[in-house]
């Protein structure tokens, strides 16, 4: 960890050696550590340390965007050549551009000790935890940790710092040809909920062991949190993409401001929402408050990334993931609000339905309607008359988010924050009629 | 260079201090990526990025523990700092159950570098923008497109590896790649044509020549006039029909239904928890009838020119060809040191590194079906009534890589064993991947083969994304199912 002064520091070099260009830079530094184990042993365990300095460079309206992890003056002076041939090579833009308002705020750093100091062993201590809890079972996953020091930079005056913890952890518990799975994340490694996720998927895996054929079809479904935020999260990429709705290449344009689900569905990118591991600036700067997408079943709003609101003519929201291309937005503290519905109830709800423990790849087939397909895997499971009867093999489903959204009886009181590559996902469990199955697998 | 020593110096000391803590096995690999990426849409450059990284990965196996520690501050105090902390690593995974080993292979001292005409860094900023403003001009002007857009990428990737086994090899690997894309929309949504491939276009370890040899230029006007006839297409009723899939989608095809199952550590449950296992078990090996008997599937690490070529794998082994399907038979997997030396086997050069600052795992190289002996006429005269689909959309297939779904871009009518020049929007197709290989009646010849570059294939935990490539040419399956039931 290198701390707020050397971001100032680094800000005061950039001044010197792009003198006379306008720039906005981003610096990251990531220190991690993962520990990954297959079959109860510890098969890959690795380490990184890397910093990058991207900068986007500006004159006369053109721009051109260099990163380098080399922060000597020899690399820095590289860069600014290339930048500047790029900017001489080019054209203008066919909008106005222009860096982002400067503004002032406090550093804001969450730092858990367990993550800044945490060491190889005591990831394997957790492993070694996991393997205990899933005793007569085979474990495979990860326990990994990171500490991210993250500084927006720009020639008119913004200097902004954070720096957040994290760690994270999967597990599939194969017993025989049954499988579970488990996630979580945390900013502190202490406070990483393994031990009831585990023992859950163990359950899980014993329970789904020798699946039967069911045909595909149309079923009422009970989604786990798992299967939740991996379809919600294609729809935030896809669907509530403003520059995609710009292109007129997005749902977007036929469901923006439309009722398109019950009033208790409710998504927000939220970087304060308990269990998540906040964002509190986007990569242009721009603050990161409570941002709803979906709000009372409505489709409320649109993220647009820095350069397609300049483009048109729109207001920039916080979501700009990176300098390399302007027109990217994502929400990097993604939420789905639970419901008022105990889960138990859910279940008792269902008389004849599917239990849906996770998605496997997860892909758009038709951008313009929102159409997803994907497979089952890890536990699915036939609901009789409110109650999870028998194993079933995986299904491939086609479906629309919106039918499927249109399609919500139930979200569940009960949450859980799922791991992604980035912040977790927090999502409850929900209900839904009609999700189309429409081919099966042999396992 | 640091304070005046090499960075091979430094390597060496690194290996010496790890032999000296008597390490089953270690390497070292130093690693520069230069990369550039030009973007235009509709006619003015969206973006025109650089990048340069560069670091030092080193990976530890000791009493069967594995450690890998990454640094990019690469001073010699700090590179052997990085060592220790990766025989650290190694010792807490060893007292796991480790049972880490690697497979045989000779030390080489040697040196590759791609073979290209044109460096791509060193032909002009202005060069590069103005060939991409005209092609995706040409796809502007066309009447009906509401976007059009190109992109070009390069990349130049320079390595120096050593190991305990006594190997030093240098390499230098230049890629080169780019596409255009055309967008028209309606009432009923957009459509879009892609060139010569979609999702960033083509890619080769070929230089600037490869760009000039895919005439984007040339291709504008046709890609967009198709993006506006799909626009008015019909949807191919859902049912069972006999196909050929055009070369760049059997590509994305062999990727997903051979290329992944085949990898070995996916078998041993090494990517369970991510990306998934395989149905490919060992005791199918030489048994498995995996396609029907025209079905020849290599891993070819030595094509010239293959998005998937290099001179020595990132565990120091020498590029080379292996079978993974003879004659409809299933007999090899693409393999590392480590997972080769499960099944007592020597490993065939799939243990690869995205960069350094991850470890080598079982990668593809260029996984690519073997050219037949028919001509595409041939194969479009054995069709009664069918389609030729082209140019992936969409892809999807389960966590053991047998039940798959794809979209493609376009599909054309065959009817009575000739292209009618109707054409179909949103065709999807889907399957099982041994009944769907095991339906392969016809494949074109050489002369329709070449080897598509996929620069984007995801694995492992942290992420690693991939460039692989995939010779194919276009070939015809009986019976699939296309269309989807909504």
């Amino acid at each position: 960890m290198r701390g707020e002064n050397f971001y100032r520091g680094l800000l005061r070099i950039l001044n010197e050696k792009f003198a006379g260009l306008e720039f906005l830079a981003n610096a990251w530094e990531k220190t991690s550590g993962l520990t990954r184990f297959s079959k109860s042993r510890i098969h890959q365990n690795v380490h990184e340390e890397k910093i990058n300095l991207t900068i986007l460079v500006t004159k006369d309206n053109k721009i051109a965007v260099g990163t380098t992890n080399d922060l000597s003056t020899d690399s820095l002076e590289r860069l600014r050549e290339n930048l500047e041939e790029i900017l001489k090579n080019t054209e203008e833009l066919d909008y106005k551009f222009e860096l982002p308002s400067p503004r002032m705020d406090y550093p804001y750093e969450k730092v858990a000790e367990s993550v800044k100091k945490a060491t190889p062993e005591d990831r394997a201590k957790i492993f070694d935890e996991i393997v205990k809890v899933a005793e007569g079972t085979d474990v495979y996953g990860y326990v990994g940790t990171s500490l991210d020091e993250f500084c927006v930079m720009s020639s008119n005056g913004l200097c902004l710092y954070t720096c957040i913890s994290s760690s994270s952890f999967n597990t599939v518990v194969m017993c025989e040809d049954g499988s579970g799975y488990a996630s979580g994340s945390s900013w502190d490694l202490k406070e990483l909920d393994w031990e009831e996720k585990v023992k859950k998927a163990v359950e899980t895996a014993k329970k789904s062991r020798k699946p039967v054929d069911i045909d595909p079809g149309k079923y009422t479904v009970i989604l786990s949190p798992e299967a939740v935020s991996e379809i919600v999260q294609y729809f935030a990429y896809f669907a509530a993409n403003g520059y995609y709705h710009e292109t007129k290449t997005s749902p977007s344009v036929k469901f923006l401001g439309k009722k398109i689900g019950p009033d208790d569905l409710n998504v927000v990118d939220d970087p304060d929402y308990p269990g998540q591991i906040p964002l509190v600036f986007d990569m242009c700067g721009m603050k990161r408050e409570s941002f709803p997408i979906i709000e009372n079943g409505v489709f409320k709003n649109l993220m647009y990334a820095y350069g397609t609101a300049l483009k048109f003519s729109k207001k920039p929201t916080p979501h700009t993931i990176t300098l390399d291309n302007l027109d990217v937005p994502y929400p990097f503290n993604l939420v789905i609000k639970p419901g008022k519905a105990s889960l138990e109830d859910l279940l008792k709800s269902v008389d004849k339905g599917l239990w849906i423990s996770r998605f496997h790849y997860v892909n758009l087939v038709d951008p313009m309607n929102a159409i997803f397909t994907g497979m089952t895997r890890d536990g699915t499971f036939l609901i009789e008359k409110g109650e999870i009867t028998r194993p079933v093999k995986n299904m491939r489903f086609n479906i629309g988010f919106f039918d499927m959204t249109g399609n919500i009886t139930g979200i569940s009181k009960e949450y859980s924050a799922v791991a992604t590559e980035y912040a977790p996902i927090i999502a409850p469990y929900v209900k839904v009629e009609d999700f189309n199955f429409t081919s099966k697998s042999d396992h | 260079m640091k304070g005046g020593v090499s960075v091979k110096e430094i390597l060496e000391e690194v290996i010496d201090f790890l032999r000296k803590e008597k390490v089953d096995y270690a390497d070292v690999r130093y690693e520069r990526h230069l990369e550039e990426e030009i973007v235009n849409e509709n006619g003015f450059l969206k973006t025109y990025t650089f990048s340069e990284d560069q670091g030092v990965g080193i990976r530890v196996l000791k009493n069967g523990g594995w450690g890998f520690s990454s640094t990019d501050r690469l001073s010699k105090d700090n590179i052997l700092r990085s060592a220790r902390f990766a025989l650290d690593i190694a010792e807490t995974s060893s007292k796991r159950r480790g049972e880490g080993r690697v497979a045989e292979e000779p030390p080489y001292v040697d040196s590759y570098k791609t073979r290209y005409e044109k460096d791509p860094f060193e032909i002009s900023k202005r060069e590069k923008v103005e060939l991409l403003k005209e092609a995706v001009m040409k796809m502007k002007e066309v009447e009906g497109i509401v976007k059009a857009s190109g992109s070009l990428r390069f990349r130049k990737i320079q390595k120096l590896f050593l190991n305990t086994d006594g190997s030093v090899i240098e390499q230098e690997i230049v890629i080169s790649g780019g596409g255009i894309e055309a967008f028209s929309a309606g009432k009923e949504g957009f459509q879009k044509r892609s060139y010569p491939s979609s999702f960033g276009g083509d890619f080769a370890t070929r230089g600037w020549e490869f760009i000039e040899s895919m005439d984007l230029i040339g291709k504008a006007e046709e890609t967009a006039q198709e993006a506006v006839s799909l626009l008015s297409a019909p949807e191919i009723e859902p049912g069972e029909y006999d196909i050929i899939i055009g070369g760049s989608q059997l590509a994305l095809q062999i990727h997903e239904s051979c290329g992944h199952p085949s990898e070995l550590d996916r078998v041993f449950g090494s990517e369970i928890s991510f990306a998934g296992g395989s149905f490919l078990t060992p005791d199918k090996l030489g048994k498995l009838k995996y396609g029907s008997d025209i079905v020849n599937i290599v891993a070819d690490a030595t094509v010239e020119g293959g998005l998937g070529s290099f001179g020595y794998d990132d565990e120091g082994v020498k590029a080379q060809k292996s079978f993974i399907v003879k004659e409809g038979i299933f007999v090899g997997y693409l393999m590392d040191r480590e997972s080769a030396a499960k099944l007592g086997l020597r490993s065939n050069g799939a243990g690869r590194a995205s960069s350094w600052n991850r470890i080598p795992i079982v990668r593809m190289t260029n996984i690519n079906l073997l050219p037949g002996n028919m001509t595409l006429d041939e194969l479009i005269s054995g069709i009664d009534y069918g389609f030729l689909l082209e140019t992936n959309k969409s892809w999807s297939i389960d966590d053991m890589r047998v039940n798959f779904q794809f979209a493609t871009e376009i599909a054309y009518e065959i009817k009575g064993g000739r292209l009618t020049g109707k054409i179909f929007r949103n065709p999807v197709y889907y399957g099982t991947t041994v009944d769907f290989w095991n339906s392969c009646d016809g494949i074109a010849n050489e002369k329709y083969w070449r080897v598509w570059g996929v620069p984007n294939c995801g694995k492992g935990q942290p992420i690693q994304v991939m460039h692989v490539g995939h010779g194919a040419s276009p070939a015809r399956f009986r019976k699939v199912k296309v269309g989807v039931a909504k």
